[in-house]
Formats: C-alpha cells, sequence, structure tokens
C-alpha cells in the first residue's frame, strides 16, 4: 500500500517540476514552484529525513516565497511599463533562423545517455555496509547531543556547518556590493494603517519566536536545530518589514554588523581556542559538548536570522 | 464447498462462526489503521492534484496565492497523518513550521501588491 503513496507523491512532484520550467507566464511558474516545494517536503518525509523536510518547508515555502513574491511584483511592474517598447523592439530584431546544430544534440544525447546508465549502475545495488550509520551511532554519548543528525552537522562535521553559516553572510555581501539592485528599486512601504494587518503582525511575531526557540532546543534530541529556527526569526524581521516597521535599518549600524557576523565569528574563535588548548579543530571537550552546541546554535541563529531580514530588507529598499 | 453464490445470496453469514471469521478478515486486512491513514493520505493527495487546476487557471495572483495556501493546508493534514502513520511524532515540527510560516507569503501579497494601481491583486 505504500508504494500507491509513493508513486503518487512521485508523479505529482515530477509533474509538477516539469509545469514549472515550462511555464509560460512567470506567476504561474512562482506559484507552481511553491506546490512543488510542499511536495519535495513530502517525498523528503517519506525518505525519513525529517531534518531536511523542515529545512526545505522553512526556506522553500517560507522565506524564498516572500523573496520571489517580492520579485515577481517588481517584474510585473518593468514588464507593464515597457510593454510596448519591448514590443517594439522585438518586431525590429531580425529573427536568426537556427540551424539544426547535429553536433550539440549528439553529445547533449550522449552524455544524458551516459549520466542515465551511470545512476541506473549507482542505483543498482543498495549499498550493504550502512555507511558511516554506525560510527556516528556509537559516538553519540561523547558528542553532547542525543540526535545523530545534529551531532553529524555540529560535532563530527562543524567545520562544514561554519562555512555554510559563511554562505549567508556572503551573500548579503553580495546584496550590500550589488546596492541592493537599485535598478529594481521602489518606494519604501509605509507603516501599516490598517488594524488588521497591524494585530496580525503583532501576534504572529511571539508565535514565530516561541516556535523558533523550540525548534533551536529541540534540536538537541530530534529534527530541528540552527537553520530552521533562523528562518523562523528571521520571519519575524520580514513580518515587521512588511508592515512597515523598518526594525533592521533602525538599529545602529555597528551593532548591525554584529548581529549579522557574531554567529561565523563566535564558531570561528572556538576553533582557534579548542586548536589553543591541545585539541584538533572543533573539537569539542566531550564534557562541556552539549553545552558549547547549545551556544553556538543560538548565536548562529541569530546572525542566520539578522541576515535573512537584511536580504529581504536590502532587496526591497 | 463455498462458492461466490453462497456469499451475495448471504446463506453464509447464518453461520456465526463463519460470521466472525469473516469480520476479523475485514478488520484485519481491509479496515485497519494502516489502510484508513492510507486511504486518507492519498484522498489529500488527489485533492492536490484537483486545486493545481484553479492554480493552472487562477485569473489573479490571489487566486493562485489562496491555492498554495490549501496545498499548505492539505500538505500539513497528510503530514499528520502521516504522523500517525509512520508513528513519529517529530513530523509536527515540519507542521510547525509549515503553520506559522503560511502567514507571512498573505501579508506579503497584501502589503507588497496593493500599490499596484489598474489590477486587484
Amino acid at each position: 500500500m505504500d508504494i500507491l503513496i509513493d508513486s503518487l507523491l512521485a508523479i505529482l512532484t515530477i509533474y509538477l517540476a516539469f509545469r514549472c520550467m515550462l511555464a509560460p507566464k512567470l506567476s504561474k511558474a512562482v506559484f507552481v514552484f511553491f506546490a512543488f516545494g510542499l511536495m519535495l517536503a513530502l517525498a523528503w518525509i517519506r525518505l525519513g529525513a525529517v531534518d531536511v523536510a523542515i529545512a526545505e518547508a522553512a526556506i522553500a515555502s517560507g522565506f524564498m516565497g516572500v523573496l520571489m513574491l517580492d520579485s515577481l511584483r517588481d517584474f510585473s511592474l518593468i514588464f507593464s511599463k515597457n510593454q510596448e517598447r519591448l514590443e517594439e523592439t522585438a518586431s525590429k530584431i531580425p529573427i536568426k533562423k537556427d540551424s539544426y546544430h547535429w553536433t550539440t544534440a549528439l553529445a547533449l544525447g550522449l552524455g544524458l545517455i551516459l549520466f542515465l546508465l551511470i545512476s541506473i549502475q549507482a542505483i543498482w545495488e543498495v549499498p550493504q555496509g550502512g555507511g558511516l550509520t554506525a560510527i556516528a551511532e556509537a559516538n553519540l554519548p561523547m558528542s553532547g547531543v542525543e540526535h545523530p543528525v545534529t551531532a553529524v552537522l555540529l560535532n563530527y562535521r562543524a567545520y562544514d556547518t561554519w562555512l555554510e553559516i559563511g554562505v549567508i553572510l556572503m551573500g548579503l555581501l553580495a546584496i550590500f556590493a550589488a546596492g541592493g539592485l537599485k535598478q529594481y528599486r521602489k518606494p519604501g512601504l509605509a507603516p501599516a494603517q490598517d488594524p488588521l494587518l497591524r494585530k496580525t503582525i503583532l501576534i504572529f511575531t511571539p508565535v514565530l519566536f516561541l516556535f523558533g526557540a523550540f525548534l533551536l532546543y529541540f534540536g538537541k534530541m530530534g529534527p530541528g536545530g540552527a537553520f530552521q529556527a533562523a528562518v523562523l526569526w528571521g520571519a519575524i524581521g520580514i513580518l515587521l518589514h512588511l508592515g512597515g516597521w523598518t526594525v533592521f535599518t533602525v538599529i545602529p549600524r555597528r551593532m548591525r554588523q554584529i548581529l549579522v557576523t557574531i554567529g561565523l565569528g563566535f564558531f570561528m574563535i572556538l576553533g582557534f581556542t579548542q586548536m589553543a588548548t591541545g585539541g584538533a579543530f572543533f573539537e569539542y571537550p566531550p564534557a562541556y559538548a552539549g553545552f558549547l552546541i547549545l551556544v553556538v546554535e543560538t548565536l548562529a541563529a541569530i546572525s542566520i536570522a539578522a541576515a535573512l531580514t537584511a536580504i529581504f530588507a536590502f532587496l526591497t529598499k | 464447498m463455498l462458492t461466490l453464490k453462497h456469499f451475495l445470496s448471504g446463506s453464509v453469514y447464518d453461520n456465526i462462526a463463519l460470521r466472525l471469521v469473516v469480520a476479523s478478515f475485514l478488520v484485519k486486512n481491509v479496515f485497519s489503521m494502516d489502510a484508513f491513514f492510507i486511504i486518507v493520505i492519498i484522498f489529500l493527495l488527489l485533492n492536490i492534484g484537483l486545486g493545481l487546476i484553479r492554480l493552472w487557471r487562477g485569473p489573479s495572483i490571489a487566486d493562485r496565492l489562496l491555492t498554495t495556501q490549501l496545498f499548505g493546508t492539505a500538505g500539513m493534514a497528510i503530514l499528520m497523518v502521516m504522523a500517525g502513520y509512520l508513528n513519529d511524532l517529530t513530523l509536527l515540527n515540519v507542521v510547525i513550521t509549515f503553520n506559522v510560516l503560511s502567514i507571512i507569503l498573505v501579508i506579503c501579497l497584501v502589503q507588497v501588491w496593493k500599490k499596484k494601481k489598474g489590477e486587484a491583486p
């Protein structure tokens, strides 16, 4: 009976992916992409990866959704303004008829066939050893947490997680460097006058904070963790910005810089302190591992949340 | 020798023992809790599939956004049923995340699109 659910899920996911790519209008593509994200989260659940499903739900349908809706509005404004001009220029450009490049087609086809063969060969044999699962489970008592995924992310492979926080910071720096996409800039949003909107935002702010903190702490013993909590906390900043309270641009510049970099910085200081005291990079002493991981996760969540808010605030300036 | 004719005419069910056997067979294999969960999940998935029509045809952005909200609700329901089916309560964390984040899309639509003149959001 499980195969029925799985096949239905797979068919819907692949169908939505095709629909998203082949959509004639941007608005259709964006909303089909939301539905695709939901299907993907369900698929991750069926594969047993609850952590990935939470991240998918939080980032793809929450954060990315807001960014996509916002840019969709920008694009539709530009299109409606320049529609006539675009059509005029389009009619002037001579359409060059593409000749059929059979060499390109052949190379593409051969590559695809090769890729298919390799992937079939990869999934044909199910690995018997179970990979590193047994070792990860065996060292769980020393890692300071009870959930294997959190142990891998923040203890065994802490280096990767540290660099991932850096990637988000790099994205923010790229937006700063580009000046917040000046050509799509629009007038700032006025503070919300609508009482319904004000109330909704003010009610949802503490709820988001509470569930973010819950996910952060729950990461110790189950699916959850810093990144998922950070998206919920970042949603607070996005909500307040949408309501017209521009919290991120109001707080002092130095404070903003500290907020955005504190996760990466503390992680790095911790790593070098461990090196100075004779351990390896990111080798926690087992006695304090749980506490240190919680502090690192909290600071990382704060700085990722600040970075996500900043990305939204400066893209829609 | 039991044949289909006996079952259809109902004469077999006069035997109480046979009736119990048939009932327990049905409870175990057809009307069990797992089967119920699977039927509900499939029903909700088909529901999402039907909602795609409105997503594809919806004339305005608001129609499409409300459809995705419907998908979110159906997805949450699927996750909750799956939590019962797989006996894994941590799936409820995903439900919480979907639930509290679904509001920001609606508020984004209301706040960002209302400034555009000419077309209702």
